[in-house]
């Protein structure tokens, strides 16, 4: 009897880690995040007062919204799981200057690997340019370059700056569901 | 002596007691037919007899006899025991490998064991079960040296294109076979019923071919339908249907997604990305099904299956002097479309074979055909289901729902284009009558006869259109109201047409069998000549003179020589007719006093070598048109051609006018293919093992092809002339295992393989293109192409790399763009770096396997069917993400990005505008190489013990399946789709229920 109910937890054992990670990961995110560190290379970044103030609130519709606490600003945008562990979202990247002088956005697709997700810990990691960093809200605003009064020297050296790759990881932590 | 006498009176009683006598009949166990002039032996003595008219036979088993052997032509010999029974009814399978069976060759027959040609014979019974919608379909993986393929599944034009060993001419169509149904060019076999076809005969190297001369170049497909049989009327009737669904639907990803990569395409070209916040909420999560929607196009116009059904009866049977074979079919296809009440095919399939002997001497055949075709299509589809098919999986599914919330249409609607725009009906009646005489001048000469043919054939087509428009409406959501962007209109008649092509053919023959002792002639000359008329006035006409002769001596040494010389009006007088001759050997060497010696012929019981040396030509040719932007065939390409186009300026008055068009190449002649073959054919182990392997070469030379040569400030384009040259050559192997265990069970397993591969020698390349890029020393079609090295990791990498800023069009490079090799070493990638790479978009390799077994009343056949060595070029909607609307498909979500690496990508990083990535890469190329379960047979005939009781002689009741699975490295589409767009309706897969009744 024992050997049977071994064998049969084993096969539910089985059962439950061959269940796709779309369906853990899609159960585990809903809920209220706040960004704890951020890694930039593996070098952990101090975080501002209002950088680990800043929390995303992930709906189980597909649907968040990201409160940027370094600038207070409201970001929505959608997320969607995908081939197990990709979190695909759809944030907020600069795309201009309106007349007022704010900034335009647009919802760009950020595609992040889930490195880790639990009830209460998200990791997530992206490499990418440093000009999409700059422009994404991904999960702070950086801002643009000011490329005012700068000579062509200057401004070959920004680009050549802005083309290099960095792994970024951000790491949150549940508040509530 | 009185007892002596007494004691074999006694013994008399004794002795008859000992025999036994049997009453039976011999029947063909596939058919349930009876088999006249079966050989029924008693085993071990020389007591025999052969069945009766009825198939029934009486024989008298001497003392201590149980056995009989029984045989016929074209069937395996089967021993029986007999036991005490006196009565007893024996089933003959049908063998495939029959050294006494005849076969159909150009303008004859011969028998199969001393043939000295290259030919393959498909058996009716391998076309009647198989749920196709033509005959063109069932012919994939039974014959080495057949490329079958099937790129289109739109009913009622869906078929194959077929290759006789590979490709050796340029143009497209010029490479397809010649077509010859019960000895008449024909222009297709596809719509012809199964059931009336007895074999088709595949005919390849030059022996065989050669009597056609001009038309026999691409190789021969010879239908010979069912005949008469002496004996008692036999009826068949068959009925089946079939359920279809479309293979490899090609998907759009959902609109959430899809709108999501547009907004990173929109990026990428520095543009407003498309869709905001809201929008992708909403797509995301369905909340405004109206403003925000998400189509799948193809799931709301396809069905999920369609049905076909197919009914036949027919009947055969005579007596000595009048035989006679009747057949009548149905046939019926509706529609893959959803909302789709309109499209139907429907065929009505007639034939009637007689032939009498009216006396000893003279002999009549009359063969009549009709078939009535009817289509019936909505109008956006009545040319082709391309523009529907393919915008169903290229066209936005996030601009527009399919209905307004009132209810109307809205824009973009194909469903409305299908369902509501209309009809057109197209009917095609083709007649055909051929009429036969053959008269025996034994009188004159002892196996001297003279034959004549007239055959008519009449295809007339009528097509009618009616137009309907239905009413699109667009809603602005901001102010609730319904702009009207195509007002409806009713039905109402558009245009029709009428077409009619008549074609006349007549043929005088000369024919002669000679037998002396050893030695046996046979000789054929003959006259044809063709005349082909239509409506339009392309009228066209054929004249040859062929002749053949064949030697045997003491069945061991074969021999044959045939000649064809035929004419064309493509070419001017004086370079008209060509003669081409064909020469060929056998030698039949286990008939010989060695092989016996050796003890070989107890386990080689036949092996013959053969080897062929012939020439064929090809005298259709395909040209360039710059008016139509199309390549066309063309006619009389010695003469001058003028078309009516431009003009010039009087005053201020345009006046049109005519001007050159095709400038004349009166040294035009045909093209000649010499074909050289060499094989051997074996049957080992008591005929259960029976093995051909074949080699071939072909030279073909002086083909038709444009010069490349002319440059463009001549001002026109020259026809083609003679100066394509290809070599083309390969092996062929079909093997085959036939074991019968036991009266009950019986096996077979067969395959085939060929591999055939070209090559250009000659084209007319322009002399400016680079030695490498040149088409000569490549397969025809091979494609020209960058060769890709990956995806660019990094902005580094592409300053470190060659520029490939030289790429036509090509502004900007970024990482996940692909990066090309620098061919040429020079730093810089430009058109001057682009190879011939990959395999041609014809097979080179196909394979087929086969196995079948029968067990009491069941069988079982499986068909295994694949080709290897083939590339697959993409392009256009099925290849770039956005390239046309909103078509995004699944593997363009796995975009390179620095995150996922080359690993995951499966698509290039979603540029913008330029064009680096369209360029023309290998990268678009896919194998085109798969294997596909391809027919699954599984049938059971009802025990003859219960269908006699209801003078029944035979009924089977069976399931069948066509192209159950298919496994290949493209995974889109289907991998035999040829069109580049993807746009083409794919081939279906088929359930089959039937049941066929003989009696």
């Amino acid at each position: 009897m024992k050997k049977f109910g071994y064998i049969l937890l084993s096969l539910l054992g089985l059962i439950v880690c061959s269940c796709s990670d779309d369906v853990q990961a899609d159960s585990l995110l809903p809920g209220l995040w706040q960004q704890e560190q951020v890694f930039v290379d593996g070098v952990a970044c101090d975080l501002s007062e209002g950088e680990a103030a800043t929390t995303v609130f992930i709906e189980s519709n597909g649907v968040y919204r990201l409160f940027d606490g370094k600038t207070s600003t409201v970001h929505p945008g959608t997320w969607l799981v995908s081939d197990d562990n990709w979190l695909n979202m759809s944030m907020d990247k600069i795309q201009g200057k309106n007349s007022d002088g704010t900034f335009r956005f647009g919802q760009y697709l950020v595609r992040f690997t889930i490195e880790k997700v639990t009830a209460t810990e998200l990791e997530l990691r992206i490499r990418t340019y440093l000009r999409e960093r700059k422009l994404t809200v991904m999960f702070n605003l950086i801002g643009s370059d000011n490329t005012d009064g700068m000579t062509g020297e200057e401004l070959l050296e920004l680009d050549t700056l802005n083309k290099q790759l960095h792994t970024y990881r951000y790491v949150f932590k549940k508040v509530n569901d | 002596m009185k007892n002596l006498l007494i004691a074999l009176l006694l013994m008399l009683p004794l002795a008859a007691a000992g025999q036994h006598t049997v009453n039976g009949t011999v029947f063909d166990a596939a058919t349930g037919e009876t088999l006249i002039g079966a050989s029924v032996q008693v085993e071990g003595t020389s007591v025999a007899t052969i069945t009766d008219i009825d198939g029934n036979f009486r024989i008298t088993l001497p003392p201590g006899k149980d056995k009989l052997s029984v045989s016929y032509i074209g069937y395996n010999r089967k021993v029986v025991s007999v036991g005490k029974n006196s009565e007893i009814k024996i089933r003959l399978e049908e063998s495939s490998n029959s050294l006494d069976e005849v076969v159909v060759v150009g303008y004859g027959a011969q028998k199969k064991e001393t043939l000295v040609g290259s030919i393959s014979s498909i058996k009716s019974k391998e076309l009647v079960s198989v749920p196709a919608t033509n005959l063109t379909q069932t012919l994939a993986g039974k014959a080495s040296g057949l490329a079958v393929v099937q790129s289109s599944g739109e009913i009622g034009r869906d078929e194959a294109q077929i290759f006789i060993r590979g490709k050796a001419t340029f143009a497209g169509e010029s490479a397809q076979p010649l077509i010859i149904i019960d000895g008449v060019i024909q222009d297709s076999f596809s719509q012809l019923d199964p059931n009336e076809v007895e074999t088709i005969n595949i005919l390849k190297d030059a022996s065989a071919t050669a009597v056609y001369g001009v038309k026999g170049a691409n190789g021969v497909i010879i239908v010979t339908t069912k005949r008469g049989i002496e004996g008692k009327p036999q009826v068949s009737l068959t009925a089946n249907v079939a359920v279809s669904s479309p293979m490899r639907l090609h998907k759009p990803i959902e609109g959430y997604r899809t709108a999501l990569l547009r907004n990173v395409l929109d990026n990428a070209a520095g543009i407003q990305m498309s869709y905001t916040a809201d929008q992708l909420m909403n797509w995301r999560t369905k909340a405004s099904p109206y403003t925000e929607p998400d189509i799948d196009w193809m799931d709301e116009i396809m069905k999920g299956s369609s049905t076909q059904q197919q009914y036949n009866v027919n009947v055969r049977g005579g007596t000595k002097a009048v035989r006679y074979f009747i057949s009548g079919g149905f046939f019926t296809q509706d529609s893959p479309f959803r909302n789709d009440d309109i499209t139907n095919f429907n065929r009505f399939n007639f034939r009637s074979n007689l032939d009498i002997d009216v006396t000893r001497e003279f002999s009549v055949s009359l063969n009549l055909n009709s078939r009535v075709e009817s289509r019936t299509y909505p109008y956006n589809l009545f040319y082709n289901s391309w523009s529907v098919y393919h915008d169903a999986y290229s066209q936005s599914g996030i601009k527009y729902p399919v209905y307004n919330m009132d209810g109307s249409y809205a824009p973009n609607n194909i469903i409305s284009r299908i369902k509501d725009s209309g009809q057109g009906k197209s009917k095609r009646s083709v007649l055909d009558v051929a009429f036969t005489a053959e008269y025996k001048l034994d009188r004159l000469l002892k196996g001297l006869a003279v034959k004549g043919q007239v055959a008519y054939n009449d295809n007339t087509s009528h097509s009618k259109l009616y137009t309907k428009q239905a009413a699109i409406y667009d809603y602005k959501y901001e102010t609730d109201t319904y702009l009207l962007l195509t007002p409806g209109r009713p039905v109402h008649y558009d245009w029709d047409d009428v077409g009619n092509a008549r074609r006349l053919y007549w043929e005088a023959a000369l024919t002669y069998a000679g037998d002396f002792g050893k030695n046996k002639i046979n000789a054929l000359v003959l006259f044809n000549q063709m005349l082909h008329g239509d409506h339009a006035g392309q009228d066209y006409a054929t004249q040859g003179l062929v002749g053949r002769v064949t030697y045997n001596y003491g069945e061991r040494y074969l021999a044959e020589v045939n000649f064809g010389l035929n004419g064309s009006e493509n070419f001017a007088p004086g370079k008209r007719y060509g003669f081409f001759p064909a020469f060929s050997l056998g030698w039949i060497m286990s008939r010989e006093k060695f092989w016996e010696n050796a003890g070989l012929s107890d386990i080689v019981s036949h092996f013959k070598i053969r080897a062929s040396l012939g020439w064929v030509g090809n005298d259709r040719a395909w040209a360039y048109v710059s008016e139509t932007n199309t390549t066309e065939e063309q006619r009389f390409i010695y003469l001058q051609q003028y078309i009516y186009s431009g003009g010039y300026i009087f005053g201020d008055t345009s006046i049109g006018g005519i001007r050159s068009s095709l400038v004349a190449n009166p040294d035009v002649t045909w093209e000649k293919s010499r074909k050289f073959n060499v094989g051997f054919e074996t049957r080992l182990l008591r005929d259960e093992i029976s093995l051909t392997a074949e080699y071939f070469n072909e030279y073909r030379k002086d083909i038709l092809t444009q010069n490349e040569n002319i440059p463009s400030y001549f001002g026109a384009t020259s026809v083609p002339a003679n100066i394509g040259r290809i070599r083309n050559q390969g092996v062929e192997i079909e093997l085959g295992y036939d074991k019968a265990i036991n009266r009950d069970f019986s096996f077979y397993v067969k395959g085939n393989f060929s591999f055939a591969r070209n090559k250009i020698l000659e084209k007319g390349s322009a002399r400016g293109v680079l030695p490498y890029q040149r088409p000569e020393g490549f397969a025809i079609d091979t494609p020209l192409k960058y060769v890709t090295l990956g995806y660019f990791q990094s902005y580094e990498e592409i300053e470190n790399s060659p520029s490939q800023l030289g790429i036509s069009g090509n502004v900007e490079v970024n990482p996940g763009d692909l990066k090309y090799k620098d061919i040429n070493g020079d730093g810089v990638i430009d058109r001057f770096d682009q190879i011939r790479v990959g395999f041609p978009t014809t097979p080179e390799i196909q394979y087929g396997f086969n196995v079948g077994l029968f067990w009491k009343g069941f069988d079982v056949s499986a068909l295994f069917q694949g080709v290897a060595n083939v590339s697959y070029d993409k392009n256009w909607e099925i290849m770039w993400a956005f390239s046309n609307n909103d078509n995004v498909f699944p593997r363009h979500w796995y975009y390179w990005t620095p995150e996922m690496g080359d690993d995951a990508a499966q698509y290039t990083e979603m540029y913008g505008k330029y064009h680096n990535n369209e360029a023309g890469a290998d990268y678009t190329l896919s194998s085109g190489s798969y294997i596909r379960f391809k027919n699954l047979d599984i049938g059971y005939t009802l025990p003859a013990s219960v269908t006699e009781n209801i003078f029944i002689n035979q009924i089977r009741v069976y399931m069948s399946a066509l192209n159950l699975c298919t496994w290949s490295k493209e995974k889109g589409l289907d991998p035999d789709n040829r069109d580049n767009r993807g746009g083409t309706m794919p081939p279906s897969r088929s359930f089959n229920f039937g049941v066929n009744i003989n009696f």
